[in-house]
This record gives C-alpha cells, sequence and structure tokens, in this order.
C-alpha cells in the first residue's frame, strides 16, 4: 500500500518537472506565445460569463473560429516569409509593420549592447513614430528577443478582447442577435480582420477605444458607485492607451462620447427632438448674418480642405470634393494658402460627407489591388443601407447604448471625411467605424427579418422568413450578392469606370513665344506634342525623373509638354495625376547635349585704381572669360577704364533670345557684367558690342567716303577703326578729295575682316555689302561713306 | 426557424455540429481533461509540491537554454525567467479556481 502511494507520488513528481520541462523548452522557443495563450484562456472565457448556454456556444464558436483562421493566417505569413528568415529580418517586408518592428529592434540593440550605427540612435529616439504601441513593442523585443509572429498573436488577442468588450454591451442593450451578429461581422471584417494580426498599432486603439467606450457606457448606466468609480478607472485606462495611437484620439473619444449623449437626449423626445431640429436650421441665417463666426467656421474648414487637397497628391488613387481649381497647385498643408467662399465649403462639405459613404463606386476602381475591395466595399454598403432600420430598433430596445454607438463613430467619420483624399486610405480607415456600425446594422438586419412575422406590415417576407413565399430570406440575401450585386458592380466597373491614360504617339514641335510666356523665364528645352486617350486637365509631365515645366491640356488626346532644363540624353515621358504614374511613353525623349555658347565682347573694364588697371593683363581671369586684348590704362571722371576684348563663356538665354553671363543678358543695351577674377576681384565690364568667335575672313574693300571737306582730308593711309579688335578696318590707300565745293567725296581702299552670317557678310554687326553704309570711327573723328567693292564679292564671282 | 431553412446557415450549422462532435469525442481532448481532473483531485499539500517541481525544473532548464541563444534571439534571461515564473504559477493556479 506504501509502495504504490510512492510510486503514485513519484509520477506525479515526474509528471510535473515534465511540465515544467515543456513549459521551459516552449517559453525558450517563443515566450511571447506562451503568454498569449495563457493570456487568452484566462481572460476569454471571461466574457461569456453569465450567458445561456445557446448563445455562449454560439458567441464561443464565432470566437474560436475568428481565433482559428487567425492563428492559421499568421502561420501563413511566417510560410510566406520564410525565406527572408535571417537575422536582418524584422517580421515585415516592408511599410509600417517593417518601421515598427525595426525601430524596437533598434533599441534593443541599443539597450544590449550590440554594435549599432548613427542611423539606429536616430531611428530609436526619433520624435516621429513615437507612440505607446512602440514602446510597448520595444518593451516586449527587449525583454523576449524578435517576436515577429507572437506579437501578431498578441494583436489577434487585443483585437478579440476589445470585440468582446463591445459584444458584452451590445448583448446587455440591444439583444443576442445584433451582439452574435455584431461579433460575427468584426471578427470577420476583410480589413479589420487584416489590422488584427497585423504589426500595427490599429488593434492597441481598437482596444483603447472599445475599452473607453464600454466602461462609458457602464457608468452610465451602472447605479451602484463603486462600480462607477471603477468603470470610470477603465474609461480612464482606454484613453490612455489610445491617446497617442492616432492624432486626436482623446479629443475623438470624448467628443464622441459627447455627441452620444447629445443624440441620446435629443431623441429623449419628439418635441425636443423637434425643437434642436428648429434650431439648427435657424443658426444657418444666424452663421450667415455673423461674419466672424462664418469667418471661424470657413478656417476650420480650410484647414480640413488642406490636408485634403494635399492627401490628393500621394501616393495612390485620389479622389477630390472640393472645386476642381483648389487641386491645380498641388501644395503641402503647411504651404497651401486655400481660401474658400462659403458656397465653396458647403460644396467640400456635402460631398466630402457623400464621398466618405460611397466613394469608391465599382466602377471607379482602378487596379487589381482595389478591386480585391470590392466584397468589402459592397458588405460596407449593406451595412450602410441596414444602419437607418438598426439604429431605430435598436434605440426602441436601448436609446443610450445605440446612440452612443452611433455617436462614438460620428466624429472620426467627420475627420475622415473632410480631411482624406485616398481612396485605400479611406477603405482602411472605414475600419475604424465599422465597430460601431456593425452591430446597429445586424440589428437593423434582425428587425427586418423579425418584421417578417407580421403579413401586413411585412408583405414580401412570410412568418417563415421567405421572400414572397419562395426563397429563404438569407439565402436570397446571398444569391443576390453572389450572382447579381457582384457581376453587376463588376460590369458598372468596366463600363463607366475613367478612361485609363494612354500615349499613342510624342514628337517634338518647334517653340512658339507662347510657350514662352508660359515658362516664365524658366529654361525651356523643347516642347513635345503628346497624343493619347485620357489626358486631362490637371495631369502633370516628367521627363524621366525631371518634372517638365508644364503639361499644357489640349483636349482628351492631345496635350503639349513644355521640356526645361532635362540631362542630355533618351528619357521616358512619364504621366502623373497628382504622385500616381498613370502613363509612360519608354524612351520617346531625346534631348540633345547643349553646345557650350561663346561670344567675345568689346567693351571697357573698370578698375579700382590704377595699380590695378596697369597689373592687368590677357588670359585666362576667370571659368568663363578669358581677356584676349587689352588697350591702354584711361583715366576719366568714371574712374580708371581699359579697352577690352573679352571672350566669354555664357548661358543660353531661357527666352533664346541670345545668351548671358553671371545672368546679365549680353543681348540689352549697354550691359555690364561682374566678372569675378580666379584672384577674387570683381571686374566691371561695359559691353559695347559683341562679335563671334569664329576668325574672321579678311578682306579689301573701296569706300566711298562723303562728307566736309575738313574732315575728308583727315582721312590717311593708316587710319584704323577704333576697334581693339583684328576686325578693325585700316586705311591701305586713300586717293584724293573730288568735288570740292559741291559734294565733296574721297574714295579709300580699306582692309578688314569681316563675318558671314546668315543674313550675308557683315562688318562689326552691320551688313557689308556694295552699297550698303559704312562708318570708320578713329580716336580723331567719325566720317560716313558707302560701300563700292568688296574683295568677297570678287571671290564669288 | 428562418436560420434552420436557409442552406447557408443549415450548411454552417450542421459543419458546426459536426466539428462539436469530433472536439468532444477528441482523444487528446479526453486527455487533457483526464490530465486536469487528476491534478484537482490531488490533496493540496501534494498539488503545490508538484508545482513547486514543475516551477523549478522549468527554471533550471530555462535558464541555460535561454542564455545559450544566439545573442540577437537572446532575450533579458533574469526578466523572462521572472515572467515565465509568474506565468506558470498563474496557468497552475488555474485549475484550481473554486
Amino acid at each position: 500500500m506504501m509502495d504504490e502511494g510512492r510510486t503514485r507520488r513519484t509520477r506525479w513528481y515526474l509528471l510535473s518537472a515534465a511540465a515544467g520541462l515543456v513549459a521551459a523548452v516552449l517559453f525558450a522557443a517563443t515566450p511571447l506565445t506562451v503568454l498569449v495563450v495563457l493570456a487568452a484562456v484566462a481572460v476569454l472565457p471571461m466574457f461569456f460569463r453569465g450567458l445561456p448556454a445557446s448563445d455562449r456556444r454560439v458567441a464561443a464558436w464565432i470566437v474560436a473560429a475568428g481565433l482559428a483562421v487567425r492563428v492559421v493566417a499568421i502561420g501563413a505569413v511566417f510560410m510566406r516569409n520564410l525565406p527572408q528568415h535571417d537575422d536582418q529580418f524584422v517580421g515585415a517586408a516592408a511599410g509600417d509593420e517593417a518601421y515598427v518592428m525595426g525601430r524596437a529592434l533598434r533599441t534593443r540593440a541599443i539597450a544590449i549592447g550590440l554594435p549599432t550605427s548613427k542611423y539606429d540612435y536616430f531611428v530609436a529616439y526619433d520624435e516621429y513614430g513615437r507612440t505607446s504601441f512602440v514602446a510597448l513593442v520595444t518593451a516586449l523585443q527587449v525583454a523576449f528577443g524578435p517576436t515577429p509572429y507572437s506579437l501578431r498573436l498578441l494583436n489577434a488577442l487585443l483585437f478579440t478582447v476589445a470585440a468582446l468588450l463591445l459584444f458584452r454591451c451590445v448583448y446587455r442593450t440591444l439583444g443576442p442577435p445584433a451582439a452574435h451578429g455584431g461579433l460575427a461581422v468584426l471578427l470577420f471584417w476583410p480589413t479589420l480582420f487584416v489590422w488584427s494580426i497585423s504589426l500595427l498599432k490599429e488593434p492597441l486603439y481598437f482596444f483603447g477605444t472599445a475599452l473607453a467606450l464600454a466602461s462609458a457606457l457602464n457608468a452610465i448606466e451602472e447605479r451602484r458607485w463603486r462600480a462607477r468609480l471603477g468603470w470610470t478607472i477603465a474609461f480612464a485606462a482606454g484613453l490612455l492607451i489610445a491617446r497617442d495611437l492616432r492624432t486626436g484620439a482623446i479629443a475623438l473619444a470624448i467628443a464622441g462620447i459627447a455627441v452620444g449623449l447629445g443624440l441620446f437626449w435629443v431623441a429623449s423626445s419628439r418635441v425636443v427632438a423637434a425643437i434642436v431640429i428648429a434650431l439648427a436650421a435657424a443658426s444657418v441665417p444666424v452663421v450667415a448674418a455673423a461674419p466672424a463666426l462664418q469667418r471661424r467656421l470657413l478656417s476650420g474648414l480650410e484647414a480640413t480642405a488642406k490636408i485634403q487637397a494635399g492627401h490628393v497628391f500621394t501616393v495612390g488613387h485620389a479622389y477630390k470634393v472640393l472645386d476642381a481649381v483648389f487641386y491645380a497647385h498641388p501644395a503641402t498643408p503647411a504651404a497651401s494658402r486655400l481660401t474658400m467662399m462659403p458656397a465653396e465649403a458647403a460644396r467640400y462639405v456635402i460631398r466630402a460627407g457623400v464621398s466618405f459613404f460611397v466613394v469608391p463606386l465599382p466602377w471607379q476602381l482602378q487596379s487589381a489591388r482595389e478591386l480585391a475591395y470590392l466584397p468589402e466595399q459592397l458588405g460596407w454598403y449593406v451595412l450602410i443601407l441596414l444602419l437607418p432600420a438598426g439604429a431605430i430598433a435598436a434605440a426602441r430596445r436601448d436609446r443610450l447604448a445605440s446612440c452612443m454607438l452611433i455617436g462614438f463613430g460620428i466624429p472620426t467619420a467627420a475627420v475622415l471625411a473632410l480631411t482624406n483624399g485616398n481612396v485605400g486610405t479611406l477603405l482602411r480607415m472605414r475600419g475604424l467605424i465599422v465597430p460601431y456600425v456593425a452591430w446597429l446594422s445586424a440589428a437593423g438586419l434582425h428587425a427586418i427579418v423579425t418584421q417578417g412575422e407580421d403579413r401586413k406590415r411585412m408583405p414580401f417576407i412570410d412568418p417563415e422568413g421567405r421572400l414572397f413565399g419562395r426563397v429563404n430570406v438569407f439565402d436570397a440575401m446571398v444569391i443576390a450578392f453572389a450572382i447579381v450585386l457582384v457581376p453587376l458592380a463588376y460590369g458598372s466597373y468596366l463600363l463607366f469606370r475613367s478612361p485609363a491614360v494612354h500615349i499613342t504617339s510624342v514628337t517634338r514641335v518647334p517653340i512658339t513665344r507662347e510657350e514662352r510666356r508660359v515658362a516664365g523665364g524658366s529654361t525651356l528645352a523643347a516642347k513635345i506634342k503628346v497624343h493619347g486617350t485620357g489626358l486631362r486637365p490637371l495631369l502633370r509631365a516628367s521627363i524621366g525623373d525631371t518634372p517638365a515645366i508644364a503639361l499644357v491640356f489640349e483636349d482628351a488626346h492631345s496635350a503639349d509638354v513644355l521640356v526645361g532644363e532635362v540631362p542630355p540624353g533618351t528619357h521616358d515621358l512619364v504621366l502623373f495625376d497628382g504622385v500616381q504614374e498613370v502613363a509612360r511613353a519608354p524612351k520617346s525623349v531625346t534631348i540633345q547635349p547643349e553646345p557650350t555658347q561663346h561670344v567675345l565682347a568689346i567693351g571697357a573694364l573698370t578698375f579700382a585704381d590704377r595699380a590695378s588697371a596697369d597689373a592687368a593683363a590677357p588670359g585666362v581671369i576667370s571659368r568663363v572669360a578669358e581677356v584676349v586684348l587689352l588697350g591702354a590704362t584711361r583715366i576719366d571722371a568714371g574712374g580708371v577704364h581699359r579697352d577690352a576684348e573679352i571672350r566669354f563663356e555664357c548661358d543660353p538665354d531661357p527666352s533664346g533670345e541670345g545668351c548671358s553671363v553671371d545672368s546679365t543678358l549680353l543681348t540689352t543695351p549697354r550691359p555690364v557684367v561682374h566678372v569675378t577674377t580666379s584672384a577674387g576681384h570683381v571686374w566691371s565690364f561695359a559691353v559695347r558690342e559683341l562679335l563671334p568667335t569664329t576668325p574672321p575672313q579678311r578682306t579689301t574693300a573701296r569706300v566711298r567716303f562723303t562728307g566736309p571737306d575738313e574732315v575728308l582730308r583727315r582721312l590717311r593711309a593708316g587710319a584704323r577703326d577704333d576697334c581693339l579688335d583684328a576686325r578693325a578696318a585700316a586705311v591701305a590707300d586713300v586717293d584724293a578729295v573730288r568735288g570740292v565745293g559741291s559734294t565733296p567725296s574721297r574714295d579709300a581702299t580699306l582692309t578688314l575682316g569681316i563675318d558671314r552670317t546668315a543674313a550675308g557678310w557683315s562688318y562689326r554687326g552691320r551688313v557689308f555689302k556694295v552699297g550698303a553704309p559704312f562708318t570708320l570711327a578713329t580716336e580723331q573723328y567719325v566720317i560716313e561713306g558707302v560701300v563700292l567693292t568688296t574683295g568677297v564679292e570678287d571671290a564669288s564671282r | 426557424m428562418i436560420g434552420e431553412r436557409s442552406v447557408a446557415i443549415g450548411t454552417l450549422d450542421a459543419l458546426a455540429r459536426r466539428i462539436a462532435a469530433a472536439w468532444s469525442g477528441a482523444g487528446t481532448r479526453r486527455s487533457v481533461a483526464r490530465m486536469v481532473d487528476d491534478v484537482k483531485r490531488r490533496p493540496p499539500p501534494e498539488r503545490w509540491r508538484g508545482a513547486a517541481v514543475a516551477l523549478v525544473t522549468a527554471l533550471v532548464v530555462y535558464v541555460p537554454l535561454a542564455a545559450a541563444l544566439p545573442v540577437k534571439e537572446r532575450p533579458v534571461v533574469p526578466l523572462a525567467a521572472i515572467v515565465l515564473l509568474l506565468a506558470c504559477g498563474t496557468a497552475l493556479a488555474l485549475p484550481f479556481r473554486k
């Protein structure tokens, strides 16, 4: 007997040790999973206590199915990530999940003394993205090591607990059908499902807000002061958890509860409701008559509109709720100068409200990823359609609970509606509203179905729930959803969606004065004609990575793209809607390298003093200037000068009218260029004339000079035009003065340098041909004449 | 009423009944239930001594095991050990709740 007892005890202790061994191994392998499982075992049964057996079974099945699907999904994520499992892996390949885990693991590396870099410190201590969720994740990573998958389990548990908190409230107030229906929607709503197994803050935020709402509801309804105090503390805890997980989280939660209580009061009687509606109607003219009040309201809406307009230009599929003119100039909310008139603000509010419920309409879905949201979008429509019936039915059963559920979502919905402009964000962020709408929609569905018992009030559904006495209403809904709605929605998507932007041809066309005006002083390298389909006025163009100056819309099939400074080479033409690429024509734009322009400028340099002037010598004086010739130093009232010929390397003028040096356009009258020499001196150079840098053609010419006899007699062989350049005309031979007294003249033979231009030969910028006027200006006199013969003319014969 | 006549819900209900039947007849579940009953039937001194053995074993195994993990995977061992103690203690206390 004693032996048997000893054996039994030994077996017991061996089993205990084995249990400890298993616990140790499991805990070493995945500590957080062990804790999450223990927490789930301890916490979840609490939510089923006190329920009738049948209701408990239904709720338990829903929760068990929800958890099972989540565990399988996390397993699938694990399998998908298998190839990436090395010690650099942070639990997700990209996005916010990777950021949160990466930040936590960098902090962990700093905390436990692993090798780190400066960037680790930057990320760990960055103010951006600092939330209590990041702190929680960091604490878990530091304590237990990397836990990318058990953290997903923890999030799934947090989400489920939050759903059950609301479930118990709804079960008590609105009844089992609403509670079970809402719970099922919450646990299997696609977006919420993905959130609940992510590494994101959303499950913790939902837990915080659900705790706040459930606690507020219980605190209001509770009659015992001690219990009321407990719920108030839980309410504060909920707010504390949510406080920094989303901008204005506490304000949104408190506003939600205030709106709920306000609705509760309004719905207390028809008289109160009528008075409130009348007051609301009366407030419209009051606001219209009070400019200060109106301005305040408008400035609030302008602030949200700036955020909305900014969202439209983020990556992804945008939708617009402001008038089109507000999207003409993309700007960040901080830089935006958007102001609205009352009518514009009213249109904005109405569009935002409608868009919140209907966007994206099935035909607006643009990508396969958005198309995947189609069932959820249709489900959303169903929830919204059921909501009015649910709100009425729920209010009849428990006015406070129904008003609180409606009111709690309204501030968040309003902020989302007014500030959001991105379809993807809207689809995801509606997940913040669904947890409060779902219960009421479930109550609505139940109300509609149970009304079928009364034939007079519900003639289409018989007491057995059959539609027109033929098909079960549930089956009808499933059939309608699967066979009618989905194909119908898909068909309408194909029929009515906006035509995709498609480029069919890209051709280079000449730049006109109008394009130069549009360019507004910017360098205009090319004008490109784009032909295609689906072109729209607010598209933006880019040549490779360089944004174009403008896309000038002509019609849906044609637009001009004005190209600014683009590196030489062959580039893609890319069209953007906001920042979303919508079309690309690969290697369609070729930009030739811009040849460097040079010009010879004749003018006078001004120096600070004589010593500087005397010290100046021909040669390269800066990166863009080379002194070719220098004249003698001369001093006058304007300072110390030396005539000079300088060869400049100049930039093309944006308007195509010459070139400029140091932003000084050389073709303007009497330009003054300030040249900073390599030695650091600044020389002012007053340009008198410009010459080409190509060598001139040397030639001779016979010129008949006319004028007063006294001047003609001064003309001698060896006289030279007053110009430093080698082009300067020199008198080689001169005849005697003829026709003294009447029209005296004197023929001379000149040698000079001329340049070939598009208009023919030219001498110092003036036309040089037989019969053309000719001016010889020496230091002493100026004399006018006419060209009689030219050497180039003879040569061409 | 409506649920029983709905093909969709009827199918789900039938599936649920089969899963429930499988769960109630599962050997694993019955083994776990037998073990929990066995623990519950033990006299308190023996129960607590068994719990102490399990906890000590868990600690003795866990600490060197965790310390041997690669540095990038390694937890803060003392802290994790305390959490393990608390978690196991809570878990062991769960079946003894009144």
